[in-house]
């Protein structure tokens, strides 16, 4: 497990570079997500309609 | 009465010139930007001449990009302003081609200048005499298709907020191609090489850009007129 | 003409709305499945490489992410023209919600490039060709994101921005060519960091797998941007109410 971790002496490169990559998808998401809602929430404001449980 | 399109090329050229020479000052503020910005480099790097010719080829590049960045915001704002524009776009005529002859002027008012003035700035780099005429060559021929590129991002920040530095922001990363060429043209006629590829490459870029450029451009101004 | 009555149901922002609502979690769930499988392949079972040993695994994170970050570009370019064109308002939409994806790939390419570069030519940032490109690229997401923030018409921001993505489009190549051009005239050892043609079968198909993993994340967040942009663009359109409601 050690070994897998170090990579070789590289790991101090390797895994950081692994975060920042799958930090990038993941903030990708959540901000893609989070437009999504915001644009919802406009949207029913615009339209009046106030019944968020019923949506999906 | 029907103008032909190189009358209306002439008439459009023409105007342009006459406008131009009523503010003679104004002519020579990007070449004064110009002799300037070449001159801040010595002053934050060194002023021995040995190393200064090593990074001539930058600084006259990008101090020549600077100077045309700042003068293309001109290229289409007054026009913009007054309705002239708008007037060329409603002519019946091909705005492409008036566009292209506005482009062509704002070169002669400011890129061949720059690329004439441009061998005073080399001497003082420490640029060697050999070098000079081809570094005019390829400054114009640079010059030329910076103002056509600059053309389509002066046309799409016409109407934008803060239009100035997106202009700049939007023609930067396209000009690199121009700014590679020519700064290895100018290297290479430093020390005393072969200059026909990346002139050759440069004028490669020019065509295009007269091919493609003035239609984009004219698209820009028509969305940014509507 | 069957080809047609799809096309055409492309262009109706309710239509394509009810189709990203119901296909993004495939293409999200895929995503996943793909890179789980992928990483455990690429991290685990291939042998570490004979130059950089296991320093190479880098480019399972890297290489797709550069891929992702020039596809990006052309779907939004396709899209801004098909858009242009068509005056298609959805192609604007999809134009619009391609951008921050791929200035964030072009952001984790450089970041992972980075990082990939340090041990294996001992400083960050060495001006390689190819990341250099990178970074031009990012400067052209940023241009075109700036355009369209600064022109408050939204039809003229779409159209503009159009324009600006085709001529970007263009010059990607020209670019590429002329900062690969000037990379071999100041440093005449290529570096085979990036593309390594001997790699053995068990180091390759963790990344094509990935690859297609990262493909279908785009696909999955795209579908959702493209929910929230059309949300945002059909502003007081009967559907949006039923859609909602």
């Amino acid at each position: 497990m050690n070994d897998f971790l170090a990579m070789s002496g590289y790991g101090k490169y390797l895994w950081p570079a692994f975060g920042l990559g799958f930090g990038v998808v993941v903030l990708i998401y959540v901000s893609a997500r989070s437009s999504l809602s915001s644009a919802m929430r406009d949207a029913r404001r615009r339209l009046e309609i106030n019944r968020p449980e019923q949506i999906r | 009465m029907r103008t032909g399109s190189l009358g209306v090329a002439q008439l459009v050229i023409a105007r342009d010139l006459r406008l131009a020479f009523r503010k003679p000052s104004q002519l020579l503020q990007p070449l004064m930007f110009f002799m300037i910005v070449a001159t801040l480099f010595p002053l934050t790097l060194t002023p021995e001449l040995s190393r200064l010719r090593d990074a001539a080829p930058g600084v006259l590049w990008i101090g020549a990009l600077l100077s045309s960045l700042l003068a293309l915001e001109f290229l289409f704002r007054e026009d913009a302003q007054d309705g002239t524009l708008e007037q060329f776009a409603l002519s019946g005529q091909a705005l492409t081609w008036m566009l292209f002859a506005k482009t062509c002027t704002h070169w002669l008012l400011t890129g061949l200048p720059l690329a004439l003035s441009a061998p005073i700035v080399a001497v003082a780099l420490g640029v060697p005499a050999g070098a000079l005429w081809s570094l005019v060559a390829a400054l114009a021929l640079g010059g030329f298709a910076l103002s056509l590129i600059g053309a389509i991002s002066a046309g799409l920040t016409l109407g934008a907020r803060r239009g100035g530095v997106l202009l700049s922001l939007l023609t930067l990363p396209l000009a690199v191609p121009i700014l590679i060429f020519g700064a290895d043209a100018t290297q290479r006629a430093i020390t005393g090489g072969e200059i026909a590829a990346p002139m050759y490459l440069l004028a490669a870029i020019a065509v295009l850009g007269v091919t493609l450029a003035p239609l984009a451009a004219a698209a820009a101004v028509r969305i940014g007129l509507e | 003409m069957a080809t047609w009555t799809w096309f055409h149901r492309f262009g109706s922002p309710p239509w394509v709305y009810g189709f990203a609502a119901r296909w993004a979690p495939w293409f999200g769930a895929g995503a996943a499945l793909c890179m789980i499988i992928a990483l455990y392949g690429g991290l685990v079972l291939a042998p570490p490489d004979y130059q950089q040993k296991d320093a190479f695994r880098i480019v399972y994170i890297h290489a797709p992410s550069a891929t992702l970050s020039l596809a990006v570009y052309s779907t939004m370019a396709v899209a801004a023209a098909v858009g242009l064109i068509w005056r298609m308002k959805v192609a604007h939409a999809a134009a619009a919600a391609c951008a921050p994806i791929g200035a964030w790939f072009t952001v984790a390419t450089l970041g992972t490039g980075m990082l990939w570069g340090k041990p294996m030519w001992g400083a960050y940032w060495v001006w390689d060709p190819r990341l250099t490109s990178e970074l031009v690229l990012l400067f052209l997401y940023l241009g075109y994101m700036g355009l369209r923030a600064g022109i408050e018409d939204p039809q003229k921001a779409d159209k503009a921005s159009a324009v600006l993505a085709i001529v970007g489009a263009v010059n990607v190549p020209i670019i590429k060519y002329s900062v690969n051009w000037w990379n071999s005239l100041h440093q005449p050892a290529t570096n085979k960091i990036l593309g390594d043609p001997d790699m053995d079968w068990s180091m390759v198909w963790p990344l094509l797998l990935m690859l297609l993993a990262f493909f279908l994340y785009f696909g999955w967040v795209l579908l959702i941007r493209l929910r929230a942009e059309l949300l945002r663009r059909e502003r007081n359109a009967s559907w949006i109410r039923e859609v909602l409601a």
